[in-house]
């Protein structure tokens, strides 16, 4: 049914493999641009003739287990080169393949003239194929390995302008704290493994077989040990909570990898794992409330690191890892669907905001190039007024920040309103529903208010650069601008494939289709919550749900209110604010000083550790026990002087000291 | 008078072999008519000679011959490992052509030898009677005396030729005792009727002759492929010998001796299984140990690794202990495997080494990922590989090995064997450390790629990473292979 | 009466091999070999294996020895009897060695445990060994003439004097090139 699925990762494989051996001889930008599209094209391609052929399906057949081939056998142990269909895995690949193509379009006009022009576009494709193995992956180790593929890509990317240290740090960064999720994820999946095979004597890696085998496991206990290892793998690779620090510094990287792999792809998945794992994750109460809890968390702290953030990519950043820690708070929410529908249409709008502003940063770099300015082409403070300038880039920038600010009628909306009543309505957390709601509802207000800042920033008001760099300003090239355009047109409309029920019944009884999609992954999940819910599943009227939707848009609107009033009308007041409040300023300009209190307690610590191990460790054990391996050996009754010495006898005095100990043992005993 | 009837004998089993052995004898004859400066043809026809042997030896795949009375057999195990025989010689023909030329050392008579070491491997695989066996390994090593020693104006080469040969001529007299003493034992050297005696007997070790004949037969094989306490020739001969003859060794004898001691072990004494996997589990945790630990502190890289080459014995020791069809398929696998990445590295060492001074140091490799990409990554790879890290035939190889050991419930074993995989982990990212993090001190403009060697590498990577990825269509004809003998 | 003439060749084969060890003139140690190959041939006769003895006495007394005098002679290495005798590390593990084998076969005489599979002795006419030799162990024969052809392509090739360079002078002292471990602190 689906044999050829095998072509989606292939074709990105093979993108590499040309672009990587011959990159370096085609030296042609367009040729090797186009190569790297064209692979992700097939893919797409592909991708869509799959995703037709499950919706033929009746729902319940919508799953498929495509065996490659046997990847190695032994024993009970069993783990296939094997990809799972299933309405998840289809939705997933359909991001990653479009808006992976429209990445790579633009990437062609981004990185016209740089250096390692094929190497950028190898690496790209790696990281399409080892994305595209993850969310495939019918097993545990086959999405371990594209886990870890998709990590090797984002440190390459990060560190792509190696010359610039700040990248090599970054590229540091983000691999230590990904070593902290992945040691998770392994831990997980070997304790699951063997916990099934021992108890049930069910030895799979495999996500049907496992989920088919879900029902013999108990509630809590070494369940809730197995989640919360597999969700430190999620906080690692999704930037939460603790281990969020390295998403912002991974912006060192070119702009189209911060769309591709730090906004749209990549980020997202450890919320995927959780999707694909939902039966296990049921199973702890406790898990889904930690999930939950450090998903709020994170999505009101970075909200609120992100007000006052200068650099326009890093404002994207922490709103990335805000917006993830929404689909969190629906994981742990139990709201499976919502979450995978806020990954959607949060690809959409965050990629598209991304490229805009690699589009303005572009033009902003060139512009004070011409002029020999050292400004900062990503400070916001230089920019302003690019509105005139930039016509199309600012429509569709302002299209996607009115999607993540949560404006009726926008896909944002529709998802993170989902999100938020899910958040507050679902029986699982009793009390603290409401404080999750709560934190939800001033994040979503945070990121309207940011989001304008910094849209009025950018977009309106004087340029603050000098007028003669203004001249050269510029709209970007259309391989530049169609992608933008794109990604607009579905950040608008991508929410309407999932409207709320309540808004369904509104017009006409429209349903759900996203949720009704992913249905066949998440109903026994479902089931099985209903029934063991904590607190019973509470009745709210339709009223209720109602206001909460009016409270966020207003709050959403209040966000963007302020924002106006500080950056158009009166654009004194921020300075007054941070001359009144200067130690508040400060705390939130340095992210809560987070990066200074993990340096104090995990990197100096883990630095005098290593000078330890190198000056004790290295030098006193390793070099100690090969010198005292010698030295044993010297004193043993002083026959053998050096063990090693390069004379022939010496080394016969081995042989011959084996052969006398083994035959004496044996002969002997 | 009557006369001693010559019996017709079937020469399929050792078509190969006959063939090798006529092409080495006529490439010496064309050799003396090749003038000096051309001595590359001489390779090529070589390269082209493995080829048509290992078509040979795949055209028989899957019959069962006897041949001269049992002393030679034609089964799937030896036709695998007649495969890395071949695969390494093939190889290291490759990379000798380049290397040789510039040590000004390309004399005709490397490929024959070559060939003729490849002859004895095959013998050794292929072989039933112990005395085909032992002239299989005689024939090996006494072209390798030479090959080690091949660069006769370099002192360090001579050296390792006389090292190679005095030690080598040692463990030869182990070897043969033992073979006398099995044969005192039991009245034949037939490997067959070694098992018939031995299956008789009530309690098989307690028949003293038999189980010296045994360990010391053990302890000659443990030399030949480098296992502790018999390991002290490697990194001596390892390091002076020619690189691309280092690659040769590291591989094809280690393999070789792997092959007649399954073949020794699983069914002549299959009945004292229980002895020698003792043995043998102190002989890995030994070999895997010292190997690593030495390797840690090793600057010169092709000393470092003749240590880890013995590493590398000691997990195949691993499965050896195991015993079981998944650990000696991992064996054969592991060391087809092996036979990729480690001649791959090598290839990449012999490029990196510069006229007169072939025998680099590991920062000698700074900065190199920055001037040489794709061969830094072709490098990565093996290093990778030989790490043990997936996606990557070693991975697979070490998988199999530990499994085998963990089937048989050599839970500690296992154990052990992933602890030194770790340790080993640190050496070879060294050299990764110094070819991507550190500033290039070197230009590398004398490096030049020739073809022979860029198809060389291009085989390894491409066997390094297939076998990671796709292990099956290898490692099925192992396991075929190991269940019939 | 067999026995008492085997226990007094066996003596006469061991001390002329330990003498042609410990001698230092090397014509004489040769000399001190012949004399044991001949015990040990004189033995092989003993145990009814004529061929091996007479094989024995041609090729390793004849052949082999002779050679090896010769070339003893014709190289003309000075006086080495003068020269320093080998430090007891060089050739302990060699002793050592050779203790282990003559225990294990005390061993495996003492012990009794073992019948020997081999067939009671007796004289084996010429033909049956060809026989032997030739049907059961063709590929042996074949390959030790193989290994032969090229162990002395071997040694012709190392031996051979580069052209360019010839005369090298023999380095005398005895230098270690390589091997020692590095022991950097």
């Amino acid at each position: 049914m689906f044999d050829n699925v095998w072509l989606i990762p292939l074709f990105p494989l093979l993108g590499f493999l040309i672009n990587g051996l011959l990159g370096k001889k085609i030296k042609n930008e367009t040729v090797i641009g186009g190569i790297g599209a064209f692979a992700v094209l097939c893919s797409f391609a592909v991708s869509c003739m799959t995703i037709l052929k499950l919706l033929s399906l009746p729902g319940e057949e919508r799953l498929a287990n495509v065996k490659v081939f046997t990847w190695m056998t032994c024993g009970n142990f069993n783990a296939d080169i094997a990809f799972l269909i299933d309405p998840l895995s289809c939705v997933m690949i359909m991001i990653v393949t479009g808006v992976g193509f429209l990445i790579h379009i633009y990437s062609i006009g981004y990185m016209h003239g740089e250096e390692g022009f094929y190497r950028f576009f190898a690496y790209l494709n790696l990281f399409m194929f080892s994305m595209l193995l993850l969310v495939l992956g019918n097993n545990l180790l086959l999405m371990f390995v594209g886990w870890e593929g998709v990590g090797l890509c984002s440190y390459l990317l990060i560190g792509y302008y190696f010359h610039k240290k700040s990248a090599g740090d970054a590229g540091k960064k983000a691999f230590v704290m990904n070593r902290v999720g992945d040691f998770g994820f392994l831990l997980g999946a070997f304790t699951l493994y063997w916990f099934m095979g021992h108890n049930f004597n069910v030895w799979t890696i495999q996500f049907t077989e496992l989920g088919k085998n879900a029902h013999l496991l108990p509630t809590g206990g070494v369940v809730t040990v197995i989640t919360l290892c597999f969700f430190l793998g999620a906080t690692g690779k999704s930037a939460q909570i603790p281990l969020y620090t390295w998403l912002p510094d991974a912006m060192e990287g070119p702009t189209p990898v911060s769309a591709l792999i730090h906004a749209a792809t990549m980020v997202t998945a450890g919320v995927y794992m959780i999707g694909r794992m939902n039966f296990l994750f049921i199973r702890s109460p406790e898990t889904l409330m930690v999930i939950a809890v450090i998903g709020a968390c994170t999505a009101l702290f970075a909200a609120t690191i992100g007000t006052a953030q200068n650099d326009i990519k890093r404002v994207l950043a922490y709103s990335t890892v805000s917006q993830l820690g929404y689909m969190f708070l629906a994981m742990g929410s139990g709201a499976f669907a919502a979450g995978i529908f806020h990954l959607m249409t949060h690809a959409f709008f965050k990629a598209c905001l991304f490229l805009g502003s690699g589009a303005v940063i572009h033009s902003m770099h060139h512009a004070l190039h011409h002029v020999h300015s050292h400004d900062d082409a990503q400070d916001m403070r230089n920019m302003g007024g690019l509105k005139s300038k930039m016509p199309l880039t600012f429509l569709t920038f302002l299209l996607a920040t009115i999607a993540i600010a949560g404006i009726p009628g926008f896909s944002g909306f529709f998802s993170k309103d989902e999100i938020l009543w899910q958040a507050f309505a679902n029986p699982h957390h009793g009390q603290l529903n409401y404080l999750l709601w709560g934190m939800g509802a001033v994040a979503a207000g945070l990121t309207a208010f940011y989001m304008f800042r910094l849209v009025f920033m950018t977009f309106f008001g004087e340029c603050r650069i000098t007028p003669k760099a203004k001249d050269h300003l510029h709209e970007s090239p259309m391989v530049i601008v169609i992608p933008l355009i794109v990604l607009a047109g579905l950040s608008v409309v991508g929410g309407y494939i999932g409207i709320p029920k309540l808004l369904g019944d509104l017009f006409g009884g429209i349903p759900n289709y996203f949720e009704h999609y992913l249905e066949p992954v998440f109903r026994l999940s479902e089931e099985y919550m209903a029934e063991h819910a904590a607190h019973g599943v509470a009745h709210h009227s339709v009223a209720l749900e109602w206001g909460l939707m009016g409270t966020s848009v207003v709050i959403a609107l209040i966000g963007i209110g302020i924002a106006f009033a500080l950056y158009v009308v009166n654009t004194s007041i921020p300075a007054k604010f941070t001359a009144t409040f200067p130690a508040l300023h400060r705390a939130v300009y340095n992210k809560w000083y987070i990066d200074e209190l993990y340096d104090y307690v995990f990197v100096n610590p883990c630095k005098a550790l290593g000078r330890f191990l190198w000056k004790g460790f290295d030098v006193v054990v390793v070099d100690g026990v090969v010198n005292g391996v010698a030295k044993v050996v010297m004193s043993f009754g002083g026959i053998i002087r050096y063990m090693q010495s390069g004379f022939v006898y010496d080394y016969s005095w081995s042989m011959a000291f084996g052969v006398v100990v083994i035959l004496g043992y044996y002969l002997f005993k | 008078m009557d006369m001693i009837t010559i019996p017709a004998v079937n020469m399929t089993p050792i078509m190969p072999e006959i063939f090798l052995s006529v092409l080495a004898m006529a490439l010496l004859l064309i050799n003396v008519f090749v003038p000096s400066g051309q001595k590359s043809y001489i390779g090529y026809i070589s390269f082209i000679g493995v080829i048509a042997a290992a078509v040979l030896v795949g055209t028989g795949w899957g019959m069962h011959v006897e041949s001269f009375n049992g002393a030679v057999v034609q089964d799937n195990f030896a036709s695998f490992f007649k495969m890395i025989f071949l695969l390494a010689a093939g190889l290291a023909i490759l990379i000798s052509d380049q290397y040789m030329v510039r040590e000004e050392c390309n004399h005709g008579e490397l490929y024959p030898l070559i060939l003729f070491t490849v002859v004895g491997m095959m013998l050794m695989a292929a072989g039933t009677d112990l005395m085909t066996i032992f002239l299989g390994l005689e024939v090996m090593s006494v072209s390798l005396y030479v090959l080690a020693g091949f660069n006769r104006e370099n002192r360090k080469s001579n050296e390792a030729g006389l090292k190679y040969f005095l030690l080598g001529a040692f463990s030869t007299g182990f070897l043969l005792y033992g073979m006398a003493l099995t044969y005192g034992a039991t009245g034949s050297t037939r490997i067959a009727d070694i098992a018939t005696f031995a299956a008789q007997q009530s309690l098989p070790s307690s028949n003293v002759m038999l189980l010296a004949g045994m360990l010391l037969m053990i302890t000659g094989f443990a030399f030949k492929v480098a296992a502790a306490p018999f390991h002290m020739w490697t990194p001596d001969v390892y390091e002076g010998a020619p690189t691309p003859m280092t690659a040769f060794m590291s591989a094809g004898p280690k393999a070789a001796g792997f092959a007649a001691a399954l073949r020794i072990l699983l069914v002549s004494f299959s009945t004292m299984q229980a002895d020698w996997s003792q043995l043998f589990w102190v002989l890995a945790v030994l070999t895997m140990t010292v190997g690593n630990i030495t390797a840690l502190r090793q600057d010169n890289i092709k000393r470092m690794l003749a240590y880890s080459s013995i590493a590398h014995a000691g997990y195949c020791l691993v499965g050896f202990t195991a015993g079981n069809p998944t650990g000696t398929a991992g064996i054969m696998f592991y060391m087809l495997s092996y036979t990729f990445m480690n001649i791959g590295a090598f290839a990449i060492i012999v490029l990196v080494g510069k006229k007169g001074e072939p025998n680099g140091n590991v920062m000698d490799f700074a900065g190199f990922g920055f001037k040489h990409p794709a061969l830094a990554v072709a490098m990565s790879i093996f290093l990778f590989s030989l790490a043990g890290m997936p996606p990557t035939a070693g991975f697979i190889g070490k998988f199999y090995l530990f499994s085998g050991a963990i089937q048989k419930g050599y839970i500690w074993l296992a154990v052990i064997g992933v602890l030194n995989s770790a340790a080993s982990v640190y050496y070879y990212l060294r050299v990764m450390v110094y070819m991507y993090m550190k500033e290039p001190t070197e230009e590398f403009d004398w490096l030049q790629v020739s073809a022979p060697i860029a198809l060389s590498l291009l085989i390894s990577v491409t066997g390094t990473l297939v076998l990671g990825v796709v292990p099956s269509i290898v490692l099925q004809y192992a396991q075929e292979a190991i269940k019939l003998i | 009466m067999e026995q008492i003439i085997f226990y007094i060749l066996a003596a006469v084969a061991v001390i002329g091999t330990v003498l042609a060890i410990s001698e230092k003139h090397p014509v004489h140690a040769i000399l001190y070999l012949v004399t044991s190959l001949f015990a040990v041939a004189v033995v092989f006769y003993l145990l009814m294996a004529p061929l091996v003895a007479v094989f024995e006495v041609i090729l390793y007394a004849g052949a082999i020895m002779v050679l090896f005098l010769f070339v003893i002679m014709m190289l003309d290495l000075g006086h080495p009897e003068k020269g320093f005798s080998p430090h007891w590390r060089e050739w302990l593990p060699a002793l050592l060695l050779s203790l282990v084998s003559i225990a294990s076969l005390v061993m495996v005489i003492v012990s009794r445990h073992s019948q020997l599979a081999v067939p009671a002795a007796q004289s084996i006419p010429i033909r049956e060994v060809s026989r032997r030799l030739f049907q059961g162990h063709g590929v042996a024969v074949e390959l030790i003439s193989l290994q032969l052809l090229f162990a002395l392509v071997g040694a012709l090739y190392l031996g051979k004097q580069q052209a360019s360079s010839p005369g090298l002078p023999p380095s005398s002292a005895p230098e270690r090139v390589s091997g020692s471990e590095e022991k950097s602190p």
